[in-house]
Order: structure tokens, then sequence, then C-alpha cells
């Protein structure tokens, strides 16, 4: 009997990696939002150095995935958007940095040897 | 705020993950806010002082006052645990709804806000746990069977002692910090909650071994109270000046 198994070598890291969620500013969206309940528009756009359009761009695509959740309000005047991660967001997010340190690993591995 | 190396398009994955990390502390940092939660449980801890003032040492046979279920915070040992009991009623409701008010406003004005849900249920669950453990260890220790009771006395003897002394109410602030210190990831107040429960272990022993003999001075409580009031105010100070160092 043959002992070496035909099993399929590992799927490639980069294989794990979202389109979606890759993409480096929706990256950071998620990172971002990941650390708390929820974050106001204004600070992703300072924080990310994105203009509002291109910020807002980004964040359509994250909610269209359902991978955020925007809520529009007013404080006094001031009109207000947060955006929260979803717990779909949240899987996404710790899969891409799951695949990104497999990926850091491998290219260590490679350089070692 | 941390500068996102945008002007790399999709860089090492290595330098990607660096970038990530440095984000997340400065939102991590952006977030915090508990240099008001120490400074007030500070003051009001510090307020809470002269109602510990008590001439009779606790060697003394007291009678029970027979407080108000709804005063249980204060114990039933000192002269004014009556008193202790709805100050601290009144002050932990506030210190906790003061806190969580705090970081709403704080949201506001940084534009990212901190989870708080279970800093409240922390306080919920603190101030009723506080008021229930009284009589629920006193209904143990006395209207159940004696090994049942012996078991109880023995194991929950330091919860005994700082429940008499009127001491819970610092246990429900530490037990708020450390809970506060998970959802901010703030070394300070994860120390800060760590030295009062250490202050809190060592109330008993020292009340039970002061050098005072029959002369129990009136401050003889005191410290008791004093010392977690002073480890949150200087706390509260750190915060504050980290806070300032941090600003841009």
């Amino acid at each position: 009997m043959n002992d070496v198994t035909d099993a399929d070598p590992p799927p490639h890291p980069t294989q794990a990696l979202d389109d979606t969620v890759h993409q480096r500013h929706r990256l950071g969206i998620l990172t971002i939002t990941a650390e708390a309940e929820r974050v106001e528009f204004t600070y992703l756009r300072d924080m990310l150095h994105l203009t509002g359009g291109n910020l807002s761009r980004h964040l359509a695509v994250l909610e269209e995935a359902g991978l955020i959740e925007t809520t529009k309000g007013y404080e006094g005047r001031r009109p207000r958007t947060w955006i929260a991660i979803t717990a779909a967001g949240r899987s996404a997010l710790a899969a891409e940095l799951g695949a990104l340190e497999e990926l850091v690993r491998r290219h260590r591995r490679s350089t070692d040897i | 705020m941390a500068e996102f190396a945008h002007d790399r398009e999709t860089g090492h994955p290595e330098q990607l993950l660096a970038d990530l990390t440095r984000m997340r502390g400065a939102v991590r940092r952006d977030r915090q806010a508990s240099a008001f939660p120490l400074l007030l449980f500070g003051v009001l801890t510090l307020a809470s002082v002269p109602l510990y003032l008590d001439p009779v040492g606790p060697d003394a046979l007291r009678a029970s006052y027979g407080n108000s279920p709804l005063a249980g915070l204060g114990g039933d040992l000192l002269r004014h645990s009556a008193a202790i009991g709805w100050y601290w009623l009144v002050a932990l409701i506030a210190g906790y709804l003061g806190t969580l008010e705090w970081y709403r406003r704080h949201a506001l004005k940084v534009g990212v806000q901190t989870r708080t849900r279970k800093y409240l249920i922390a306080g919920i669950l603190g101030v009723l746990g506080g008021l229930a453990l009284g009589p629920v260890l006193n209904f143990l220790a006395t209207g159940t069977a004696a090994t049942v009771s012996d078991i109880v006395t023995s194991v929950f003897r330091p919860i005994f002692a700082l429940l008499y002394l009127g001491l819970i109410p610092i246990l429900v602030i530490a037990a708020g910090l450390l809970v506060l210190a998970r959802l901010e990831r703030s070394r300070l107040l994860a120390l800060t909650g760590g030295v009062l429960i250490v202050l809190l272990a060592l109330a008993p022993v020292y009340v039970n071994t002061a050098p005072f003999g029959d002369d129990f001075p009136s401050v003889g409580y005191l410290p008791t109270v004093l010392l977690p009031a002073l480890v949150l105010l200087v706390a509260g100070v750190v915060a504050v000046l980290r806070a300032r160092r941090a600003r841009p």
C-alpha cells in the first residue's frame, strides 16, 4: 500500500484574502471600527487621510457586503454619521489578518532557507 | 492620530500589519478618557471619609442597628453605618452614571466611542450585589445548618469584614475600574483597581491589629477609606497628565 497520500497541498494564504477587505483603506476602516463601539465619519476621514467622497465610496462597498453599519443622526444642529463594524465584519477582518500573518510567516521561512 | 501609510499601495504584508497595529494603538489612545472616573470616584471616596469617624474600636460589642436594606452598603458595625450606606448608594449610582455620560461626551468630542455596556452592567451588578450581600451572607451564616454556617463564615470572612466596615462600595468601584481597564485596554486603570483590592484586603488586618489598645481614636477607621481615595486621586492626576502629553 502506498503511504503517500494524494491530498492537495494547503492553499496559498493569498487565496484567503478577500478583495473587499484587502484594499488597504477598507482594511483600515475595519481595523479602526473593530477597536470601538462606533466611529464618526470625520474621525475615519482624518485618520485615513481620505477625502469625504473617497471614504463614502469605501464605506458603501463595506456596507453593501454587510461588514459595517452606518447610522446618521444629529447632535444638536451638527449632522453626524457613525460607523460600526458588524459580526461579519469582525470575522472578515480576523480572516484577513490571519491570512496576512500567514503570508509573513511563509515569506520569513522562504528567506531563511 | 496615527498616520496610515496611504501613499504606499498594497505594500509588504509585514508593513501593512505594522501600520494596522499602530492605527489600533492610536484609536485606543484617542478613546481613553479614564481621568474623569478616577477623579470622580476619588472625590466621592474622599467626601465619605467624615462618615467613618467612630471612637469605638472593632472589639466593642454592638447591637445591630437594623438599618434599612437600601443602606446595606454601609454595613452594620460603624456608628454612621446607615449614613455610609445611603451615601454610597447615591454616590455609586451618580459615579457610574456620571462616568457613562462622560464617555458619551468624550465620544462626541473625539469621534470614537468606547463600548461601555459592560461597565454599566458591572455598576448595576455591583450596587445590587453589594446590597444583597449582607442579607444573603447573614442568612447563610446564621439561618442554615451548622456545617454550612461554618463554611460560609470561614470562606467569606474577608467579605464579612469589608461588609461590616462599610467598604463594599470601594470593592464595587475597583470592580468597575477593572472592567473599564479591559474595555479601554488601560494599564493605569488595571493597576489602580488592583491596588484598591490590595488595600481592601489589608483593611481588616489593619483594623484588627492597629495598636490603639482600649483607646481607639475616632480617626481609627479613616485610613480604610482615605488611602483608596488618595490612590484614585493620584491615578486621576496621572491620567490627566498622560492625556495632556498625548494631545497633539
